[in-house]
């Protein structure tokens, strides 16, 4: 999986995959193939599903005249 | 006979000037004779609303933060003075405010009158929010219980989110500066956030001035990223309301706008998930039935892979509906797509087998160990035996390689 992956580009790849393999035009090779892919997406955003915290941080914003 | 030394008008005037002193006087009153000159000038007269009493106030547009027309009850802080050209008594404006909350209201109904007409609350220059933001800014007063809610709220609807924080006044004499300032910051944080939500609890039209101020209404437009506005409920919309590319009703509400909730998302996985395994099911379905054509054993190792697949989806989505933060469900999911390969694989080896009997019995494949076919030219009959042809007739033959024509005699 690529690297700096978000929630929304693992979401939306993970429809594509869905809709490919509903689109009934893929050999077992590449249904195989997309399914692992579809797999590791999953995981990824399951865990981040997952995650309870949100990090704050606090910024000091400079005083405009 | 004391002769008193006479000065030039413009000494005198200055003489006058100076006994009024430099210090500013701040005067209440209504407004009339307003008007607008060259567009850099503004000229009115002060009166009060009962006694007859006026005074001529000028200022330079620029300085001008509010709409002002006649009737209108204004604070105006400026220096007293006469102006030397016209050697009329005057103000010199260096700031105008509205006073009471009918002024209020009507400056804020001109200020908004003139910023839709130049489009800055136009419906199809609104901005949609990122699916899942995961960096965004927020501008709330650190004290308030709205930046308290928001933080709330927002746990509760996702995780893991970096939250980029500018503390502000929200009301008083610094609050604006303070929010033009953080949405400076902000849009220049690498990576910018993805969004930018500014927040406070609901107040009264005076305490929202910053919000309807057209400095930050500018800021909103101007700001790279979408903005969601939410202010606490029980109140006038304001003005950054208005701009706002998302409006949110509360602090909370915000948080609702901004993040979708992880339990819709896990049910939209769970039915992803689900199709997923539907799919990858039917299109081992659709080959198992193409290889029963050739192989009934590779078309039964590969229908039970699939009712293997499917009861193991079963147990995988229920787990991943029940225990998010349970492993096993991905173990599983590793397991069966090693099984599945498996399972292709010998069914694949069964095929290879089939299609090495059907090639064996391709008519090429029998010419190459050297009988040959013979056809009558006329029509391409086959001839099967010897009265099938008649001396003279023409035949062709089909050899392993090449042809050959031929007379019968």
């Amino acid at each position: 999986m690529k690297e700096k992956i978000t929630f929304s580009i693992a979401s939306k790849e993970l429809e594509q995959i869905v809709q490919a393999m509903e689109s009934g035009k893929l050999d077992i090779d590449e249904a195989l193939a997309k399914f692992e892919h579809g797999l590791e997406l999953t995981k990824f955003l399951k865990k981040r599903l997952s995650e309870v915290e949100n990090r704050v941080k606090e910024l000091k914003g400079e005083k405009k005249d | 006979m004391d002769v008193q030394k006479s000065l030039t008008v413009s000494e005198f005037l200055l003489v006058v000037n100076e006994l009024l002193g430099g210090a500013d006087a701040i005067v209440e009153g209504e407004i009339s004779q307003f008007s607008v000159s060259h567009g850099k000038w503004v000229f009115f007269t002060l009166k009060d609303q009962e006694a007859e009493a006026v005074v001529e106030c000028f200022m330079m547009a620029f300085a001008l933060s509010t709409p002002l027309e006649n009737g209108m009850l204004v604070r105006v802080t400026g220096k007293p003075g006469v102006h030397l050209r016209s050697g009329r008594f005057r103000i010199s404006v260096t700031r105008v405010e509205p006073v009471g909350e009918g002024a209020l209201a009507r400056a804020l109904a001109l200020l908004k009158e003139k910023l839709a007409k130049e489009g800055l609350f136009a419906a199809d220059r609104k901005r949609a929010l990122p699916l899942a933001p995961e960096r965004i800014g927020l501008i709330a007063s650190r004290d308030s219980a709205a930046y308290s809610d928001f933080l709330k709220i927002l746990k509760h609807r996702f995780g893991g989110l970096e939250i980029l924080f500018c503390h502000v006044q929200v009301e008083g004499p610094a609050a604006l500066n303070d929010i033009l300032a953080a949405f400076d910051t902000l849009s220049h944080q690498t990576p910018r956030p993805e969004a930018i939500i500014l927040t406070r609890g609901g107040g009264s039209l005076e305490s929202l001035a910053a919000f309807n101020a057209e400095p930050l209404a500018r800021a909103i437009y101007a700001c790279p990223v979408p903005v969601v506005v939410g202010v606490g409920h029980e109140r006038d919309i304001t003005i950054a309301d208005l701009v706002a590319d998302v409006r949110a009703s509360t602090p909370s509400n915000a948080a609702e706008l901004l993040m979708p909730d992880r339990h819709a998302l896990l049910e939209q996985l769970k039915s992803n998930w689900s199709r997923l395994s539907q799919g990858l099911n039917q299109i081992i379905l659709d080959e198992a039935q193409l290889l029963a054509r050739f192989d009934r054993a590779a078309s039964h190792s590969l229908e039970r892979g699939r009712e293997r697949t499917l009861a193991l989806w079963g147990r995988l989505s229920h787990s991943v509906e029940v225990r998010l933060q349970q492993e096993r469900p991905q173990e599983m999911a590793e397991r069966l797509l090693r099984s599945l390969r498996e399972t292709y694989l010998l069914a694949r080896q069964s095929v290879v087998r089939s299609q090495n009997l059907l090639i064996s019995l391709n008519p090429s494949a029998v010419l190459k160990r050297g009988y040959s076919i013979v056809r009558r030219r006329v029509n391409q009959a086959t001839v099967r035996q010897a009265a099938d042809v008649r001396t003279g007739d023409e035949l062709d033959i089909t050899l392993g390689n090449g042809k050959i024509g031929a007379i019968v005699d």
